[in-house]
C-alpha cells in the first residue's frame, strides 16, 4: 500500500495511506507535485503543514478515515460557495465527533478543513458553528463561546447604532 | 534584566502574570501573534482563540451562512444580514473580523471583469449583503443624510460597516442639488477620514469650474481613500471644453488648486471625465496601481487621449477598459508598466486588438483579459486571424471571450510564457475540409471517450488499444523534429473533447492548464501532473515532465532525426 507522512506544523508525523491522503484536495495536488518532481516513483511523499498543529491534524484523518468510503466530491463542488453537499448530511458518528469539542478547537478544524479542500468536514464544523449562532441572543453566544464582552466605554452602544444605521441605509 | 538571553516565559514572570498581561490584549491580529510565540503563552489564550480565530474563520463562515439562508428558505430563520450585525456585538474581536472582511473584500479592490463568469461589472462582487451607503438626489435620501448627523455617532467611530459611500445626483431634480451636496460634505467633514471606498457619480450641468471645486472639497475631505470611482453620466457635453477661454479657467483652477494627493489611492476609475478633471486626478495620483479609463468626450474620442497616455504612472499595474468602441487601429503609445490589461471591445476585430495590444505592451503584460462583441462588419475569417500573433512573450494568462466564430488559436504562438489559457466563444462550425490542417490526431470517435477527469486519467493510459486516437501514421503524426514542426499549426479542432490531445502542451511549453467554454459545453484540461504520452520513434512513448521537457528542448535545438 503506497502510504504519504504528512507532518504537523509542530512535528508530528502520520503516516497514511495516499488513497485516504488524496481525499483532502490539498493533499492530492501535494502527493502528484511530489510525484512529477521526484525521478524515483517509488519514493514516499513527505508533506509538511505548516498551519495546522498535530491535535488538529490527528482529527481531520481521523474524520477521513471515518468516511473513507464516502462519495468523492467533485473537486470544483460548490467552488463558489465553500460548502460541501449538503445533502450528505450528518452521521452519528459525525454527532459523537464533534460533540466533546470545545468551539475552540471546531474553528480550528474548520480553518484545517478549508486548508486540506475536505468539504464534508467543512460542511459539518461549518453548521456546527452556525447553529450556535442564530437564534441565539448576543449573550448565549457570548456564553456558547466562552467569550466575554470586551467592548470598551460606549463602544458596545456605537455598534448598536451603527448596526441600526445599517439596515435603515 | 537581561533581555538578549532566550527565556522561558516564566523565567520572567510567573504565569499568572502573564495571563494578566495577555488578558488586555484585543486586537485579533496581535492575539494570533501571542499564540504562536511560545506553548506556554499558547495555553494562556486557549480560552480566546474564538476571539482571535474568528477573522480567518468569519469569510468561510460567511460564504456557509449566505448559502444556509438560499437553502433554506425557512420565514424563522435569521436572515445572514441579522446574523452578521449580531457577529458584531458578541465582543470587540468578532466586530473586527466582521469589518474587517467587509472593507478589504477583493471587490472593492478589483477593477475588472471575468469574461467566463459573465460578470459585468465588479459591482457583482460585491460583498453581499451589505450594500454601500448611497446618497442620491432623491428628497427622502436627503433627509436621511441630513438627520444622520443627528444619530450620536463619535465621530471617532466609523459608521460605515463598508467603509464604502456614494454620492450620486443622477435625479433631475436641480433644486435638490445644493442641498444634497451640501449634506454630503457636512457627513464627510464629520466621517470622511473613514471613507475608504467612494462612488462620485454626477449628471449636473453645472459649469465645470464649480464642479472641479465640489469634486476638490469631496476629495480633500477623504485623506484615506483607498478606491475612487468618478463617473459624469454621458453622453453630454463632458469632453474637452470646446471654448479656449473655459478650458484656459479650467487650465488656471488645475495650477492654482490642484487635486489632493491621496496617499492611499491605489485603484482609480474614471468614466466620461472631462479635461482637465482627468488629468488633474491622476497627475496628484502618479502612484495608482489599478486604473479603469472610460473616455466618453466628443471633442476628442480617442481611447486614451494624449493628455492622459502623457502622464506619468509609474506604478501602475492593472488597466482595464470597460467599453471601447473604437478600432484600435490607432491605439495610443502608453509607456505605463502594467502588468494585467481588462479590455472590452465592441466593434475592432481581433487582429487589430492584438496588433494593438502586442505593440503596446508586450514588454510587461502577464495577464490578458479580452472580452471580444464582433458585429457584421468587424467578422474576419479565420484565415486572416491565422496570419497574425499575439505577441507578448511574457504572457501567462489568457482570458479570452468572443462573439467570433474561433476556429484557430495559432496566435497564440506568440505567447511562449503561457501558463493559464480561458477561451469563451460559439461552438466552431467545422468545415471537414477547411479545418483538416487543426484537427487532433486520430479518430474521433474514439477520442470522443477520453475522460478529463484527473482522478481516471484515462487519457494517459498507456494501452495502446486504449488509445487508438493516439494514431501512429506518420502522415497524421508528422512527428517531433521536422523543420514544419517548428512552425506547425495549434489543434484545435474538437476542442471542447479533445484538447487534451492536442500539440498545444508540446508547442507552448509552460502551459499548465486550458479551460474552453462555448454556448453551454465546457471543456476543462490540465498538463497531465505524472506523465506525458507522445507518439516517438514510431511508439506510444511515457514521459515524465522532465524528461519531456529535456526532450522538447533537444529536439528543437539539434533537430534531432526521427
Amino acid at each position: 500500500m503506497a502510504l504519504v507522512r504528512v507532518i504537523s506544523s509542530d512535528g508530528a508525523a502520520f503516516l497514511v495511506s495516499q488513497r485516504l491522503a488524496k481525499r483532502s484536495g490539498k493533499l492530492k495536488t501535494e502527493i502528484e507535485t511530489f510525484r512529477k518532481s521526484s525521478d524515483n516513483s517509488e519514493a514516499q511523499p513527505e508533506i509538511r503543514i505548516v498551519t495546522i498543529r498535530a491535535e488538529i491534524l490527528r482529527l481531520v484523518l481521523q474524520w477521513l478515515q471515518q468516511h473513507q468510503n464516502d462519495p468523492v466530491l467533485p473537486a470544483n463542488q460548490n467552488e463558489q460557495d465553500g460548502r460541501g453537499d449538503a445533502e450528505m448530511g450528518q452521521s452519528q458518528w459525525d454527532r459523537d465527533f464533534l460533540a466533546p469539542m470545545d468551539l475552540g478547537i471546531v474553528m480550528e478544524l474548520i480553518l484545517a478543513a478549508n486548508h486540506l479542500e475536505v468539504k464534508g468536514l467543512l460542511d459539518i464544523t461549518c453548521k456546527l458553528v452556525e447553529s450556535k449562532i442564530t437564534g441565539r441572543t448576543v449573550d448565549e453566544i457570548r456564553t456558547a463561546f466562552k467569550l466575554k464582552s470586551d467592548f470598551k466605554g460606549n463602544e458596545e452602544e456605537q455598534t448598536r447604532l451603527e448596526n441600526r444605521w445599517c439596515v435603515e441605509n | 534584566m537581561d533581555l538578549v538571553t532566550p527565556k522561558a516565559p516564566e523565567e520572567i514572570f510567573p504565569l499568572e502574570v502573564w495571563g494578566l498581561i495577555l488578558d488586555h490584549l484585543r486586537s485579533p491580529s496581535d492575539l494570533i501573534n501571542c499564540n504562536k510565540v511560545c506553548k506556554a503563552w499558547r495555553k494562556l489564550l486557549e480560552l480566546k482563540k474564538t476571539t482571535f480565530l474568528m477573522p480567518k474563520v468569519f469569510p468561510i463562515l460567511y460564504k456557509y451562512l449566505q448559502i444556509a439562508e438560499a437553502d433554506e428558505n425557512d420565514e424563522e430563520k435569521e436572515s445572514t444580514i441579522t446574523t452578521i450585525l449580531k457577529i458584531r456585538l458578541v465582543s470587540h474581536g468578532w466586530k473586527e473580523s466582521v469589518d474587517s472582511h467587509h472593507q478589504t473584500h477583493p471587490a472593492l479592490n478589483d477593477i475588472g471583469f471575468d469574461v467566463l463568469a459573465d460578470t459585468k461589472h465588479f459591482d457583482y462582487l460585491l460583498p453581499f449583503p451589505f450594500v454601500p451607503y448611497y446618497f442620491d438626489g432623491s428628497q427622502s435620501r436627503i433627509k436621511k443624510l441630513e438627520s444622520f448627523l443627528g444619530k450620536g455617532f463619535s465621530p471617532d467611530s466609523n459608521p460605515f460597516i463598508t467603509r464604502y459611500v456614494i454620492h450620486d445626483d443622477c435625479d433631475d431634480i436641480e433644486r435638490h442639488l445644493s442641498r444634497l451636496q451640501t449634506a454630503f460634505k457636512n457627513m464627510l467633514e464629520a466621517f470622511g477620514s473613514h471613507i475608504w471606498t467612494c462612488d462620485l457619480r454626477f449628471k449636473t450641468q453645472s459649469s465645470k469650474g464649480s464642479i472641479y471645486k465640489l469634486i476638490n472639497s469631496y476629495l480633500t475631505l477623504m485623506p484615506n481613500l483607498r478606491s475612487l470611482k468618478l463617473k459624469f453620466y454621458g453622453p453630454n457635453d463632458n469632453g474637452r471644453p470646446r471654448r479656449s477661454k473655459q478650458k484656459e479657467i479650467l487650465e488656471l483652477l488645475l495650477q492654482n488648486e490642484p487635486y489632493p494627493r491621496l496617499k492611499h489611492l491605489k485603484r482609480l476609475e474614471m468614466i466620461n471625465i472631462p479635461y482637465p478633471l482627468s488629468v488633474g486626478i491622476l497627475a496628484s495620483n502618479g502612484h495608482l496601481n489599478k486604473l479603469s479609463f472610460q473616455n466618453g468626450g466628443i471633442d476628442d474620442d480617442a481611447l486614451v487621449p494624449d493628455y492622459i497616455a502623457n502622464v506619468q504612472l509609474p506604478s501602475l499595474k492593472q488597466l482595464t477598459f470597460p467599453r471601447c468602441k473604437q478600432d484600435l487601429l490607432s491605439f495610443p503609445k502608453i509607456n505605463w508598466p502594467i502588468n494585467v490589461l481588462h479590455l472590452r471591445v465592441e466593434v475592432a476585430k481581433l487582429k487589430n486588438v492584438f496588433q494593438a495590444v502586442s505593440s503596446n505592451f508586450s514588454n510587461t503584460l502577464e495577464h490578458f483579459v479580452l472580452a471580444h462583441y464582433c458585429n457584421y462588419n468587424t467578422i474576419e475569417s479565420n484565415t486572416e486571424l491565422a496570419q497574425i500573433r499575439l505577441e507578448l512573450p511574457k504572457l501567462k494568462i489568457l482570458q479570452l471571450s468572443t462573439e467570433f466564430e474561433l476556429k484557430t488559436i495559432d496566435f497564440l504562438q506568440g505567447c511562449p510564457g503561457l501558463q493559464e489559457i480561458q477561451l469563451a466563444f460559439k461552438v466552431p462550425h467545422i468545415n471537414k475540409e477547411d479545418d483538416e490542417d487543426l484537427s487532433m490526431d486520430g479518430d474521433e470517435e474514439d477520442n470522443s471517450g477520453l475522460s478529463t477527469d484527473e482522478e481516471d486519467n484515462a487519457g494517459l493510459s498507456t494501452d495502446e488499444e486504449d488509445n487508438s486516437g493516439l494514431s501512429t501514421d506518420e502522415e497524421d503524426n508528422p512527428g517531433l523534429s521536422t523543420d514544419e514542426e517548428v512552425n506547425e499549426v495549434i489543434q484545435f479542432k474538437d476542442c471542447i473533447t479533445s484538447m487534451n490531445q492536442s500539440n498545444i502542451w508540446r508547442i507552448l511549453n509552460n502551459l499548465q492548464s486550458i479551460k474552453v467554454k462555448t454556448n453551454g459545453m465546457e471543456g476543462k484540461y490540465y498538463r497531465m501532473n505524472l506523465f506525458f504520452i507522445i507518439w516517438y520513434h514510431g511508439k506510444i512513448r511515457k514521459f515524465t515532465r522532465r524528461q519531456f521537457e529535456k526532450l522538447n528542448a533537444d529536439l528543437l535545438r539539434h533537430k534531432v532525426p526521427k
